[in-house]
Order: structure tokens, then sequence, then C-alpha cells
């Protein structure tokens, strides 16, 4: 965690930075609003270089001129981007509650359903520190081991202090700034995320999972994850958790870039269940998240698997690149919204290199009042020879006030590359709930073990105690969409 | 106490009246066999036992060990002991039949207030079962009747039938679309589940299944209720003259 | 928008004629004319943020460069007699020049009663009444803004009344011709308008030809309603010369029971475009829009299709093949809407693009909006090249490769041809994808 102490000595070694404000540094988080100010500020908290404060202001300064995205299918009120706190402090485990018992018991209830271990629940639930010594010894240990393996695996923010090159290296070449609006702001403000490179030749031995930094976590307002594949190597990486999250900050903005050279692989898995709003859809997360991968190397693979249940707007298309000949994207996803939920989501595969292949399964369930789309880009270059992609999107519909979308550009330039395309949408038929229900399984049980079929193919693809986590997710999202 | 009683049931189907007044009594440990042309109603009937939407009840009742099911859900009568072996099950894609067959047991130890069951002593049960029915493990893992046969799918039937002990089980059709040696197999599987508390409805009209699975009593169905009932010898009699005397009657 | 309008000619010229064509005394149809040309300036000519032209604003981008002449004021044109790039037919014939009904090429003589052809000039001026809330009615200016253009000059074209309960009995063959009848580009907007009548069936035959050397802009606009039970099929067919510029808009409506049949077969030209939108108004309506396409040299050819599910039962499907040479480039851009309520929907869409060289494109948008849950609907893209195996089948059965080729190629286009059912109209369009596909083989 972010100990005070250096925060204070740091601010002391640049005090010629001046706020716009009346601000005490020991606070936990600047004021309201966007400005340079606050970006210096972030800067300064986290004790970074002044290369990196540059790259912010660039951004920062770009992001001025830039509008809003206006063509995704995605309904909501303005935003106000001065409405919102672009800085706090990391919680300190000793203000949270000293054990689960002050914790809501609907909380607990929910996490009860996903099947979280006692222990990860009270990490999960802020319970303090010494509560929760063996995950931390735990986190601990592995970081050591993967250490003497030559990875790196640290916050966003101790990679621009500790491994300046690599991060200058990589960091925006493949979401540049001024990519979209979104990833522009948060190249301004990001204030965490990881940073992990592998190094040649090397199969990273465990899953690396953002749950083994969560002392030091922020909210993950604005998360920058960059990881690194280099030659040979092979990594996965989980990011999210089933367990609901809230956050008293509407507006969620990630960027996440992977890199792979020549034969390296990252798989990269999503769970995602941020506060979804109440049943009219009122204060829910909005998650404008560009997640993209070059595939530079020959032969690289980059695999994003995703499980999206909440936030009250989702917009994100995890992409690929492949630059490399032979290189391979695929991506899994399922998405599901209930209630008032609105989701646009889906990727690009973007076919540049000779005999390149992509992969697209796309499932996606609506249910109560909610309006999901997927948009998805296949396009193959004039040079993309022999390049084959295969996409498949379903969708299920429970009920008769929900909308599933799909939008599809498949655009090719090569005469040799094979494209195909298949959507279908559905619904849940009577048959096949009344011959469950005949075999004894309630309406509610019926559904959720079809939708998991429906899903099947997808939930496979993630690493398996993921899995079982998502399977449960993925029933209690459709809770109260039947009958 | 019967095990079940149909008093006077009349039912619609989009206000078209097809059960027109059935009266049935079958007693606990005994196969009755339902026979009939096409079309007057008997699949109609095992539907309404089992509680399928879409029918409309609009006189009479329908008494499980006694007590009227009217106001049951479909899973709760399943619980309560009901089977039905559906003529065209229905398949359900990415959904592993053992995974299947879990989710049911579970459902009905449940209902029972039992625990959820033990992931080895699963195993052990349905492979068992299994076994028994010459049914192979790798089927258990396909999807719930996802590119079945015919007769893989009527197998799978009488495993959740063994799996879940059910007091009634209705089997509608269920030697529609099998050759003989299936037939054979799928008789001594229903057979080998007979009990002094168990009973059957069999639904059919032809004769053949009724050689192996021989009823107590047999029952002819004709323009919406049941016109005579009587022994065995009463379907080798309809496989001699056919049902022409019922439907003119009717 | 880097266009201004009022500086592109053929919009200058519009904008002027408009208020000064016959039928001024009739308030409804100055009404339609006005109302039209305001909608196509609200939405200008597509440029990039144009969604539903995202794949072929630039391709169009010409229209603001030319100075087209308005066929009103372009002077007439002559011809004589049918030119040998149309298909040729016996009977029921409707020839518009221009967009300017051509007596002296037509043939309405046999026409069977209950079944009314009408040029649209003469009827407006006899019976303008029979069209006032018809014509102009089923086009949707806001989405289809040529057909905004186009019908701020609506003057003259085909007008096809089928009485309830009637059967044509041969096809009606209904031909626009373009041709530059100066030294200007000219440009025309061939009128059609059918009603068929409850229960009345009927088969049309639509042909498109540009003549001449030098550009030409036809922006055809179709209204289509088809009432209920009635039975509609209807075959559009394009050979355009080399720098024909045709933009086409359709509405069809289909109500309760009513079938539209139709295929497009579209070949040549420099930039052509299909933007059809049809609607199932009343329950158990059908619809089934098929299509072949080949493109070579540098020609763009785009189909939009919007199907629009408004009602419970309806039925639809798309199928769509092209065939992209040298630099053509084939855009489809299928939309399936199912709105609240239409349950039992059953929409199908497919589309096949064969490239065969690497400087062809082909940009394939297949667009679901689904806001009912008990449907079937499915579409599916596929984007390749021929079959290796089926080429070496051929091979060695004795062909030569080029020969096999285009026999796999023709295989391709007549597997959607072969859906025609009447068939002087089939074997007439496998004629024309034979002729294309021996052009080719001439210049290789």
């Amino acid at each position: 965690m972010v100990a005070t102490e250096s925060t204070i000595q740091t601010v002391k070694d640049i005090e010629r930075y001046k706020y716009g404000f009346e601000t005490d540094i020991e606070s936990d988080r600047a004021p309201k609003g966007l400005s340079e100010d606050i970006v210096r500020f972030i800067s300064a908290k986290k004790e970074e270089p002044e290369w990196m404060l540059e790259w912010r202001l660039k951004a920062y300064r770009h992001w001025l001129t830039m509008e809003e995205p206006q063509w995704a299918s995605l309904h909501y009120p303005p935003i106000d981007y001065q409405d919102s706190y672009y800085y706090a402090a990391p919680k300190r485990r000793e203000d949270g509650p000293k054990s689960l018992d002050e914790v809501d018991p609907e909380l607990l209830a929910t996490y009860e359903k996903l099947g979280i271990p006692l222990k990860e629940q009270e990490a999960l639930a802020g319970v303090a520190v010494d509560a929760v010594f063996d995950s931390v010894s735990v986190a601990t240990t592995y970081k050591k081991k993967l250490n003497d393996l030559g990875v790196i695996f640290c916050s966003i923010s101790e990679a621009i202090r500790e491994h300046p090159e690599l991060v200058q290296k990589y960091l925006g070449s493949v979401v540049p700034q001024a990519d979209n609006f979104f990833s522009c702001l948060n190249s301004a403000v990001f204030t965490d995320g990881s940073f992990v490179y592998i190094p040649k030749g090397l199969r990273c031995p465990m899953e690396l999972s953002t749950y083994f930094r969560i002392n030091e976590k922020n909210t993950g307002q604005f998360e920058r994850t960059l990881i690194i594949a280099d030659e040979g190597a092979y990594v996965s990486y989980l990011e999210g958790c089933t367990a609901p999250q809230r956050d008293e900050n509407q507006l969620h903005a990630a960027v996440v870039e992977l890199v792979t050279l020549d034969d390296a692989e990252i798989k990269y898995s999503t769970v995602q269940n941020w506060y979804p709003g109440d049943e009219n859809g009122k204060g829910g997360i909005y998650n404008f998240v560009t997640k993209r991968a070059a595939c530079r190397g020959r032969n690289s693979k980059v695999m994003w698997t995703q499980v999206e249940t909440g936030s009250a707007i989702t917009w994100k298309y995890p992409s690929c690149i492949l630059q490399g000949d032979g290189s391979v994207g695929e991506f899994y996803s399922v998405a599901i919204t209930n209630n008032r939920q609105q989701a646009d989501t889906g990727t690009k595969m973007i076919h540049l290199g000779k005999n390149t292949r992509s992969k697209i399964i796309s499932k996606g369930i609506s249910a109560g009042r909610s309006e999901q789309t997927y948009r998805g880009q296949v396009r193959i270059a004039a040079k993309a020879s022999g390049a084959r992609n295969f996409t498949q999107c379903d969708s299920l519909l429970i009920g008769d006030q929900c909308g599933a979308h799909t939008v599809p550009y498949i655009e090719s330039r090569n005469p040799s590359a094979r494209t195909e395309h298949e959507a279908t949408a559905s619904r849940i038929s009577d048959d096949q709930l009344f011959y469950c229900m005949q075999r004894g399984l309630s309406a509610e049980e019926a559904v959720g073990l079809i939708v998991n079929g429906f899903c099947k193919e997808v939930l496979q693809t993630l690493p398996m105690e993921f899995a079982v986590e998502a399977q449960k997710l993925v029933n209690i999202s459709l809770e109260g969409s039947v009958g | 106490m019967a095990l079940i009683e149909i008093q006077n049931l009349h039912a619609s189907v989009d206000g078209k009246e097809i059960l027109k007044g059935v009266d049935l009594v079958i007693e606990p440990g005994t196969v009755h066999a339902l026979m009939g042309p096409n079309g007057t109603g008997k699949s109609t009937l095992s539907n309404i036992i089992s509680g399928r939407p879409g029918y409309q009840v609009t006189e009479g009742r329908i008494l499980l060990n006694g007590e009227d099911i009217a106001d049951m859900e479909p899973d709760q009568r399943a619980n309560a002991g009901i089977f039905l072996a559906f003529q065209y099950p229905v398949e359900i894609p990415g959904v592993a039949s053992s995974t299947f067959l879990k989710a049911a047991i579970n459902a009905k130890r449940r209902f029972q207030g039992l625990g959820e069951i033990d992931a080895m002593e699963f195993l052990k049960l349905v492979k068992g079962k299994a076994k028994e029915l010459g049914i192979r493990d790798d089927m258990l893992k396909r999807p719930v009747n996802v590119g079945f046969s015919g007769g893989e799918k009527k197998r799978a039937d009488i495993l959740q039938m063994a799996l879940l002990q059910p007091q009634f089980a209705i089997l509608d059709e269920t030697d529609s679309g099998l050759d003989i040696d299936a037939l054979r197999v799928v008789s001594e599987g229903v057979n080998s589940l007979r009990t002094a508390e168990r009973s059957f409805l069999v639904i059919t009209h032809y004769q053949r299944l009724l050689s192996y699975i021989v009823p107590d009593v047999v029952h002819v169905f004709a323009g919406g209720k049941i016109v005579r009932s009587g022994g065995p010898e009463l379907a080798e009699e309809l496989e001699a003259k056919g049902y022409a005397d019922y439907v003119s009657a009717a | 928008m880097s266009v201004v309008l009022s500086e592109i000619p053929v919009v200058t010229a519009v904008t002027g004629l408009s208020p000064v064509l016959p039928g001024g005394h009739l308030p409804w149809l100055t009404g339609l004319r006005q109302a039209a040309l305001a909608a196509f300036q609200r939405q200008g000519l597509p440029h990039r943020r144009t969604e539903a032209f995202k794949y072929s604003f630039a391709a169009l981008g010409v229209l603001g460069k030319l100075d087209f002449v308005p066929a009103l004021i372009a002077g007439d044109a002559t011809l004589e007699a049918l030119p040998a790039a149309l298909p040729a037919f016996d009977g029921h014939k409707v020839v518009l020049l221009n967009g300017s009904y051509a007596p002296h090429l037509s043939d309405r003589a046999a026409l069977p009663a209950g079944v009314e052809v009408q040029p649209l000039a003469s009827l407006l001026a006899r019976q303008p009444e029979r069209l006032e809330g018809l014509l102009g009615s089923l086009v949707q200016y806001d989405e289809q803004p040529f057909a905004a253009l186009a019908s701020g000059l609506v003057d003259d074209g085909v007008v096809v009344l089928l009485e309830a309960g009637t059967v044509l009995d041969r096809p009606l063959h209904i031909v626009a011709i373009t041709l530059t009848p100066g030294d200007a580009p000219v440009m025309a907007q061939p009128r059609l308008l059918i009603k068929a009548g409850a229960g009345s069936a009927a088969t049309i035959l639509e042909s498109h030809v540009a003549l001449g050397e030098t550009e030409t802009l036809s922006l055809p606009v179709a209204e289509i309603l088809v009432e209920p039970n009635a039975h509609l099929t209807h075959v559009k067919v394009r050979n355009d010369t080399a720098r024909a510029l045709h933009v086409a808009s359709r509405t069809v409506k289909v109500l309760a029971g009513g079938v539209y049949q139709a295929f497009a077969l579209s070949l040549g030209g420099a930039v052509a475009r299909d933007d059809i939108a049809v609607e199932l108004a009343g329950e158990q309506a059908e619809a089934h829009l098929n299509g072949a396409y080949a493109a070579r040299d540098y020609q763009h050819m785009d189909t939009t299709i919007h199907m629009d599910h408004a009602v419970p039962n309806g039925r639809s499907s798309q199928v769509y093949k092209g065939v992209l040479a040298d630099h053509g480039r084939g855009v489809f851009q299928g939309k399936v809407t199912v709105r609240k309520g239409a349950q039992h929907t059953d929409g199908q869409q497919l589309h096949k693009a064969l490239l065969l060289s690497e400087s062809a494109e082909v940009d394939v948008k297949p667009e679901l909006k689904i806001y009912a849950d008990d449907v079937t609907c499915s579409h599916g893209a596929a984007c390749g090249e021929l079959d290796d195996e089926a080429l070496f089948y051929l091979r060695a059965r004795g062909l030569d490769e080029a020969t096999a080729r285009d026999l796999l190629i023709e295989g391709f286009l007549d597997d959607v041809v072969e859906q025609v059912e009447n068939d002087a109209i089939r074997t007439v369009l496998a004629g024309l994808v034979r002729a294309w596909l021996d052009a080719r083989q001439e210049v290789a």
C-alpha cells in the first residue's frame, strides 16, 4: 500500500508544483474536478518522473479537444467530467470493518452464493489487515518466486519508477493516447493498474491475478495495464472478480495493452461484476474500457475471455491486431444484462500478417428491460493472405421487454482469406424449460442450467476457479428475470 | 389409497375441448396401458398430469396420494413423484447429461430435506445404473439429448427414472421410433423398476410394447375419454380388430 | 460536412426546377416535392459520418463533382428501338426513357382486366385524386436521402394497379433507360408505384439500362404496396455501361398474408446502390429478397436492406451472393429489425462473397435488432475464394483452369438465380451471368 510517509516526502521534493486549490497533501483525495493541476497532483502522488508527467499532460491537452463518441447504442445522461474525483488514496485497512460481522449481510449472502472462500470474503470486504494476514503472506511468497524467475509483476506506478525503459518502450504503443475519448482521459489520469513482463522463453508457472495486489489496490477507476510477453513466453492473467464491487466513482475508463513477441502467448481473462445500479439502472457504474493486443511476433497468440455481468453501462471491445505472420487472436465473451443495464461490447480482429487466424464466440443474454449490442469488426487487409476468421454470436432473450442486437462489420480485401460469420437470436424454449421442471428443477434452476449450457463454450476457456465462480455468477445475474 | 385418481377430467387447448370426462384410478404397484387412435388426447392427458403450461382444466381433478395437484408447478409435481418420459425429448445444448442428472437428483434431495449428493457417490450411482442399462460413459458427457438416436433418448429417460425413483411414471409413446432390440432394452429397464409402490401409465397404440411390459389393466381411449377397460387380453383384441368400434361410438 | 449543398449543380438544379414542374396546381404534389427536398437538404450528401453509407460515401462523392443535368431540362433523348443489352421479352412492356414514358417503345395492349399500367404523368394530369395519399407515402425520406432528392422532381414514371383478386397472366416488363441526350451528363429519376390489391398475383421484371459513353445518374424510386394475401414477384436487373451511376431506393409494405418475392441482378456501371426497405406490417406477411452481383474493374456495388418485422408471425429471408474481380468492391448491409411484440418472427439472412483478385474488396454488415424473444432469427456471412477441391475435381475431369473457375463462379451465382420461378426470366438472368463471365474471359 502507498504509505503516507513517502508521499509527504515526495511532495517536499517537488514543492515547485503549484496547486490551483488549497490542499492538505495528507488528505486522502484531491477535490472534485479535472484540470492540469489535478493531473500534476496525481503524478506527484504517484512519485512519477518528469517524462511520465509530460506524457499525461499531453494526453490531457488532447482530450480537451475531443468529443465523446455517440455511435454506440447506449443512452445515458451527459457525464459531467468535473463532477468526479480523479484521485483518492487507497483505503487503509485500519479503517475497514473489524470482521465480517460488520459487513452488509446482503453482500455476504452474495459471496456465499458465489462460493467465495471465507478468507477471500474478508479481503474483499476490506476487513483489517491482521485478519487477512494469510493472504498477505501468500501474496508475498508468490511475488518472491516470480521475481526469481525474472517475471515482473507489480503496479503500473511501481513499473514507471522501477522499469522506465520497458514502460517507455511499450506504453501507448498499442492504444495510442488519442485513440479514443476514454483512452485519452485514461492516459491523463490513470492511477492504478498492473504491469507484467514475462522474459524470453518463460512459461509463467502461476496465473497472475489482480487479487494478489488487493492490498495496494485503488478502486480501479482509471486502471492502466500493460502486459508484455517476450519471445516464447506465456502468461495467464486474471482480472476482476465475481464479487459485486461498488464504487462511489461512477465513471470507469480503463486501458489494457498487451504485446506478444514471436511465439509468445497471453491469456487474459476478465470477470466483471461492477455495481449495475438499482432496478431502474440508477447509480450503476459506467464502464468504458479500451483493451487491445498487438500480436507483433510470428505465431504469437492472444486470447481474451470475458464474463460481463455488472455495470449500468458497458462499452468495451477487446481487440487483436494480428501483425505477426501466423498470429492468432481469440475472443470469448459472455455478457449478461438484466433490469436496465446496457452493454455495447464486442471485438475487433485486424488481420495484417499472413496466415493469421481469429475466432470470436460471443454469447449475449438479455433479460429484464436491458439492451445489449454485439459490435464487432473483422478486417482483412489486402496483404493478409491466408487469413481465417470464424465468428459466432448468439443472443438469448429472456422475456419480451429486452433487446439484443448484433452489428458486425466484416471487411475483406484479400481473396485467399476466409471469413465466416453466424449469428442467431432465440430464447429459452418452453420445451426445454418444461423438460427441466418435469425432472424436478425449479424454473429458476432450469434457466440457470440452460443458460450455463448456452455459455458453456465460453466459460470453459476460463481458468478453472474462475470458471466455477463464473457459473454461479451467471445464475445470480439472472435472479428475478424469470416468472 | 389409490396412487393416482383422475375424476371427471375435462380440459381444453385454445378453447377446444380435448379431454371430455376422463376417469381413471391407478393403485400402487400396477401398470396401466392407455391405447387409442392418434389425436384423441392421450398425450394431452399425460401433459396435463405433469403440469405442462398451455392447457386449461375446465372440470374435474387429479389426485396424487389423495392430494389435489391442481395448484402444483411442474417441478413440484416432479418432486412429489411424477415422471414423464417424453415422446420427443428436447435437446439442451451445452448442458452435459451428467450435470443435468446431478441437478435433478439434488432438487429431489432438497425436497426431501437431504443435503446435496456427494460427488463420488453421484458418480458411482450414475455409472452403476448406466451400466445396467447399457449406456456408455461417454453418453453421460454429451449434452442432454443432443444428437441422440431415438433409442438413446429413451434409454436416457429410463436412466433418469432409475435415478429419480418416481412413484408414478408416464411413458408417452415410448415405443415410437424404436427397433426390436432397443424396445427390449427399454422394456427391461422399465420392468426392473416395477415395485409394489410404483405405478406406470404406458401410452401406446401398438400392442407390441405390451408384450414386453405386460400391463395389469388396459384402457381404450377414444373421443377424449376412457371408453373401455379390461385385462391384458384387451390389448390383443385391439390388435386384432383395431379401434374402429370405439371411434364410431365416441 | 465539407461539401456545401448549394454548390452542387444537380442539387441546385433540382431545387430550382421543383417549383415549376407540371402539377403545380395540386397542393399535395407541390407539398410532397418541397418536403422531400427539405428532407434531402437536412441530410445532404452522405459523408464520412453517415453510418448507412459507411462503405459507399466515397464512391458516391463523384455526385458532388459532376454537373449532372436533370433530364427535364437536358432535352429529349432519342431511341428508336430497345437496346440489345436488355432482356428480350414478348408481352406487356412499359418503357421509360430518362424517367419519362416512351409510348413508341411500350406495349400495353394485351393487359388483362383488373390490371392497370399507366404512365405517372398521364395519371397525374387526368386523375390525380387516385394518387393523392398514395404517391410518396411509402418513401422513408429521412433514411433514403436519394429518394428524397428524386422525389423533389417526381413527375413521370409507371403506376401499376392490380385490382383485388386479379392475376396477371404474363410478366410485366418495366424498362428504365438512361441516355445522355447532349453533352452534359443526365440525371433521371424513374418512378415506380405498384399497388397489388388483396389476393392479386403478378410478376414484374424491372430492367435498368444506362447507355452511352458519358456519365449518367439514375435515381430510381419504387414504392410497392402488397395488400393482404397478394403475391408479388419482383425481379430487378441492372446492366449499365461503364460510367453509369445508379442509386435506387425501394420501399415495400407487405400487409397481412401478403408475399413479396424479389430478386436483383446487378452488373456493370461505375457505382450502384440498391437501398431496399421492407416493412412486414401485417401478420403472416412474407418477404424474400435474393440477389446476385458481379463487380469488376473499379465497379462499386452496394446493397443495403432493412427488413422491419413490425408485427407477429412474419417470415423473411435474404440471400445475396457477390463476385468481386479486379478492383471491384461489394458492400452488403442487411439489417433485420424485430420490433417489440413481433413474436414468432422468422428472419433469415445469408451473404456470400467470392473475391477473385488481390485488389477486390467486400464489406459486409449483417445487422440484427431484436426486441421480441419468441423469434427465430439468424444471419450468416461468408467470404472466401473458390474451393480448391472443387477446382481440382473439374480439372481432373478435363477442364482447363479458366473454364473450371468460370464454371464454379457461374454455379456460385446461379445458385441464387435458380430461385427465380419464372422460367423465361430465369433463363435470361442465367444468360446475363454467362455473358459477364465470357466478357471477362475475352479480356483475360
